[in-house]
């Protein structure tokens, strides 16, 4: 690389008030002018603290040390207005809440003109108009109408590209984007990081790209910076660190990023619930689920398909007998409703919380296999839990006393204790990282299987329905739309605009959908 | 982070068992009967004279004996009270956040409603047509106490419902009764605890002007507000006579407060809000 | 908008007549026989019964109610059983003394609160916030009956510089006249009190309020879009803290009205908290029945007013009708 580098940081460490420890042990890394650098790694690792301390917003109370340069001068040696002025003007910032970032009880044409008032010497007709071409920019045409808006009456879409527009409204030469499409539905993902290379390539801009999706670099970004755990432990050029990196925590991410393998669709098994007709809706409402018709096979995994505010959720609901359907039945071996635990039981987005926080693990596992009427609950639990990895004495502490993985696989054994027939997963683990989502999916479907149970995925994300479903459906509009398995793909346009509604790559060509 | 609101938590502590420990050996370690009446020459004795060191009242009765029974008066109401109102607070607010929403909707309304009114009035009114004494005055207090408690419980419920863990023991078939008892108590004990500590500095004020109204414990027990109001006819030339029961007062609300914020700074240091639950 | 309204007033008018059957309940279900307070000892059996009757007690209680709420409807509170005035008169004599001062109390209050708390949020240096936090915490533990005798001690009695209380001075009550600087003189202690106690609490309300307003996302994006430390704190952090204080009122009201009470009885200020401990002390439970119903109201009436305005004033409720959680 030739370019010297826009922003470097060497070693830099963060401790937050109150812990012992640093959260950022020594991060270095940096990003070329016009370049553009993806940082990736799990949660918790350190990717918006390291950037945070770079930019000099560190919550208050937080220490920290190591250099920052720009253009080759230790800003951490300058005095904090002068640092503070590369805020807006040099450094863009985008978050990964849209609707956070934006102040609730102004307008954002307010927001937009009090940016620019600071950062540029406009003022009157002239101010306005700069604000105009920005919201331009963004692909949001049409500035009055967004002028007099309140951040709560955009999409999450809209208030993402109102974010970029006062990001980039000091003309910075670096935008640092922290997860900016995490908080997305999967189809917004696609238009917003279109319209962020199209920025980037519209204004030179150069731009750091922190992601626990290490797909989302492939074409994007230049070099990758994997940080695990406080360090950096692993940087080069994209393709090479996608080809196999070195480090294991690399692998794991290249590993989550990579496609799934077409899979062979297995002969249909016996049925564990079906769902004829089902109408659903809460209380008085207008109804949410209208005649939905599936079946669930013992020992099959079925993936359910749709966007947010489908229905999806109500669904499981209502299979796991939580609310009562308006019409329609359910039947099979694990529709009756006997004492004890249900039979459908349900896997929630962070499976670890299905633990009382208060309890040892043991013993909720315990309480578990006695409800389903263990003769001898605590062996059970005991066994149970050393087949997921935990020895007795992993079992006899706290849930906040495990690492991550730990806590997920006890959850887990705490599920199947209940003996389940059928095990329904809202969106599972989407607030894990790619590696951990993926190695809790296999440790769900290998139980399932196993033990001849049936899985239902419920997600908006459709590649991970395509690594784990023997069968998939799409809800839309409160019915099935169609089922098909993920290896023929669907025929109906519904269907087809979600099942590939994965993020367009730079080069496809397609420019971002305008407003 | 956590050092300094640990000190907090101690210093009241050390400070409400200074108190409790006045109330309970009060016999032992007061140097005259708090009643007893003195002779022509031993009233009104200024500080530093008087079996006490601290002077006697009009009736020549010793200060210092009166202080240390009267902070029998005021924990004995003060921890009755707040008793009564974590007993009522408790039940209402679990039953609305944990029942059905009718239930909720229905005592919630009932709660608010008495929330409107100030409490001292709605005391006052309780108290004018009963036999004031030290078990009306734990009765009144604790009855017009529980509505915060209430609420703060209801709401800490309604989001301990929908957790994950609550899910999950429901989808193991567990009763409502199991449920609370297992699940919810435990999590919802802490907070109990430190509405407790918060609500006892309430308790003891309104005792302490209940008493100065004359509404309170009556003699021959004693009690500090009763004192001030004794010293107020002679508040310039005895002024210690009402000074030194309000700094008792004011010592045992401070150390209640302190072991309220303590807690609660240990407990949830998220709540930090304005109104003593 | 028209519909939202009247639902609203619909709302009211029926928590109103909650509320009067609440105060009634009260008063009339204490256990014991009311007029074992209400009636002079010396009483015979005879006379007793003739009491009764005068008083209406002798009525099946849910008459007595119907009467009672008919009459408060027509703004007939009944009669002081000590002076027979009736008691709608002897309130409206007594309300606007109160108003004087808890307004001035309320607004003392917020002139110390607001400055409080954002010092104590704005400045994170560890010893001033921890010194005006034990202020605080100190105000907030004594008794506030005996901190008003220790002023009318201080000020009054020992320094004179103050009148130890009620209302106007002597001179004036002879010749008939209300001099404002005289009243304003004998505000300042009472006002001055209920204010400074009120507020303590309502600094550190402000100051969490302000503080989780400093550490939000918004916050966060308006410093790093390169907004002045100012701005970030006046236009944006404090504007949104403030909103949720609108709320506050609901708990400021009674505490206020309460207070008031206290005070009114150690300074001897002839307002509706005077009227109605005095009340209590004559065993006058039509007035302080009124009293307590009417301050009821009083909340009540405020806390519509405040949930009107944090309707104008927070665009999300504004514009959809739902209270951000």
């Amino acid at each position: 690389m030739s370019a010297p580098p826009l922003l470097r940081l060497e070693h830099v460490w963060v401790r937050l008030p109150g812990d012992a420890a640093p959260t950022v042990r020594d991060v270095s890394l940096e990003v070329a002018a016009g370049g553009s650098l993806a940082v990736v790694g799990p949660s918790g690792g350190g990717k918006s603290l390291s950037l945070r301390a770079a930019l000099g917003l560190l919550p208050t109370g937080a220490t920290s040390g190591g250099r920052v340069l720009w253009r080759d001068e230790d800003v951490t040696a300058w005095p904090a207005a002068r640092r503070r002025a590369l805020l807006g003007r040099s450094i863009g910032l985008v978050c990964q809440d849209p609707g956070g970032s934006l102040n609730p009880v102004l307008r954002v044409g307010s927001q937009l003109d009090e940016v620019l008032a600071r950062l540029t010497d406009r003022r009157g007709a002239a101010l306005r108009e700069r604000g105009d071409r920005l919201l331009a920019d963004v692909r949001l045409d049409d500035a009055s109408v967004w002028r007099r808006r309140y951040p709560h009456q955009l999409s999450g879409g809209q208030q993402q590209r109102v974010a970029l527009a006062l990001a980039l409204a000091g003309d910075p030469e670096l935008l640092v984007a922290d997860e900016p499409t995490t908080s997305l539905d999967v189809p917004v993902r696609g238009e917003v990081l279109a319209l962020l290379d199209a920025l980037r390539a519209e204004r030179g801009l150069a731009l750091i790209h922190v992601t626990h999706d290490l797909a989302l670099a492939r074409g994007r970004c230049d070099r990758v910076a994997v940080l695990a755990r406080g360090a950096v432990v692993e940087t080069g050029a994209t393709e090479d660190v996608l080809a196999g990196g070195e480090h294991s925590v690399t692998r794991a991410f290249v590993a989550a990023a990579a496609s799934a393998p077409p899979r062979a669709a297995p002969p249909p098994g016996p049925p564990a619930l079906e769902a004829v007709a089902l109408e659903a809706a809460y209380g008085d409402g207008p109804p949410v689920l209208r005649g939905v018709t599936l079946r669930l096979e013992q020992g099959r995994v079925y993936g359910l398909l749709g966007v947010s505010g489908a229905g999806k959720s109500t669904l499981a609901r209502v299979l796991a007998g939580v609310l009562a359907p308006r019409a329609g039945a359910l039947t099979g071996p694990a529709a009756a409703a006997t004492r004890g635990p249900r039979p459908v039981q349900l896997v929630f987005q962070n499976p670890a919380a299905a633990l009382d926080p208060r309890r040892r693990v043991v013993d909720s596992v315990a309480e578990a296999a006695a409800a389903a009427g263990a003769a001898r609950p605590r062996e059970e639990a005991d066994a149970l839990l050393r087949a997921a990895g935990l020895d007795a004495a992993a079992a006899r502490r706290h849930p906040h006393a495990l690492s991550g993985g730990q806590r997920q696989d006890a959850a887990l054994a705490r599920t199947l204790a209940a003996r389940p027939r059928v095990i329904v997963a809202d969106e599972p683990a989407a607030s894990l990282d790619p590696p951990s989502r993926l190695r809790l999916l296999a440790s769900l479907e290998a139980a399932c299987r196993e033990r001849g149970a049936a899985l239902l995925l419920i997600s908006h994300d459709p590649e991970l329905l395509r690594r784990c479903a023997d069968r998939v459906g799409v809800l839309a509009d409160g019915i099935i739309v169609e089922e098909f398995a993920p290896g023929a793909g669907p025929s109906h346009p519904l269907a087809r605009r979600l099942w590939n509604a994965a993020a367009p790559p730079p080069e496809s060509g397609e420019s971002p959908e305008r407003h | 982070m956590n050092r300094p609101r640990l000190h907090v938590l101690h210093l009241g502590a050390a400070m409400l068992a200074a108190a409790v420990l006045a109330a309970l050996a009060a016999d032992l370690l007061s140097p005259a009967a708090p009643n007893a009446l003195g002779d022509a020459a031993s009233r009104l004795l200024p500080l530093g004279q008087g079996a006490g060191g601290l002077g006697t009242d009009v009736l020549g009765r010793d200060v210092l004996s009166r202080l240390l029974h009267g902070a029998r008066t005021s924990l004995l109401v003060g921890l009755g009270s707040v008793a009564l109102t974590l007993l009522l607070g408790g039940a209402v607010g679990l039953a609305a956040g944990l029942g059905p929403r009718w239930l909720d909707r229905l005592l919630m309304g009932f709660t608010d409603l008495l929330l409107a009114f100030p409490r001292l009035l709605l005391a006052l009114l309780i108290v004018m047509l009963s036999e004031p004494s030290r078990l009306t005055v734990i009765l009144v207090i604790g009855a017009t106490g529980w509505m915060g408690t209430a609420r703060l419980l209801r709401a800490e419920a309604l989001g301990l419902r929908e957790r994950e863990f609550v899910l999950a023991a429901r989808g193991l078939g567990l009763g409502p009764v199991r449920l609370a008892l297992r699940h919810i108590l435990p999590h919802v004990a802490p907070l109990l605890l430190t509405a407790a500590a918060l609500r006892l500095g309430n308790a003891i004020l309104l005792e302490a002007f209940l008493s100065y109204l004359g509404l309170g414990a009556q003699e021959p027990l004693v009690s500090w507000g009763a004192m001030i109001e004794h010293g107020r006819r002679h508040l310039l030339d005895a002024w210690w006579l009402s000074a030194l029961p309000g700094l008792a007062i004011t010592w045992t609300v401070l150390a209640a407060n302190l072991l309220g914020d303590g807690l609660r700074d240990r407990w949830d240091p998220r709540a930090a809000g304005k109104e003593a639950p | 908008m028209a519909r939202a309204f009247l639902r609203r007033l619909l709302h009211t008018a029926l928590l109103i007549l909650a509320l009067l059957t609440t105060a009634f309940a009260v008063a009339h279900l204490a256990p014991g026989d009311p007029l074992d307070r209400l009636a002079p000892t010396d009483l015979d059996a005879a006379g007793r019964e003739a009491l009764r009757g005068r008083l209406g007690l002798d009525r099946p209680l849910p008459e007595q109610y119907a009467r009672w709420l008919g009459g408060v409807l027509h703004g007939d509170l009944g009669r002081s059983l000590e002076n027979h005035r009736p008691v709608a008169d002897l309130l409206v004599e007594a309300l606007p003394r109160t108003l004087l001062l808890a307004g001035t109390a309320y607004a003392v209050h917020w002139l110390l609160a607001l400055p409080l708390g954002v010092l104590l949020a704005a400045r994170r240096g560890a010893w001033a916030v921890r010194l005006l936090d034990g202020v605080g915490l100190m105000l907030y533990s004594l008794p506030m009956f005996w901190l008003g005798l220790m002023g009318i001690l201080i000020f009054a009695r020992l320094l004179g510089w103050l009148p130890a209380g009620g209302m106007i001075s002597p001179a004036a009550v002879l010749e008939g006249r209300t001099p404002p600087l005289d009243v304003l003189r004998h505000l300042i202690l009472p006002a001055g009190l209920l204010g400074l106690a009120t507020a303590a609490g309502s600094a550190r309300y402000l100051r969490t309020s302000l503080l989780e307003a400093l550490g939000s996302d918004y916050v966060l994006a308006a410093r790093a879009r390169g907004l002045s430390e100012r701005a970030v704190l006046w236009r944006h952090a404090l504007r949104n803290a403030l909103l949720p204080l609108v709320t506050l009122v609901g708990l400021d009201l009674p505490a206020l009205l309460g207070g008031s009470v206290v005070v009114e009885t150690v300074f001897a200020w002839p307002g509706v908290g005077r009227l109605a401990v005095d009340a209590v002390f004559a065993r006058d439970y039509p007035v302080v029945l009124a009293v307590t119903a009417c301050s009821g109201v009083a909340v009540v009436l405020g806390n519509q007013l405040a949930d009107l305005i944090y309707g104008r004033v927070d665009p999300r409720v504004r514009l959809d009708g739902e209270r951000p959680r």
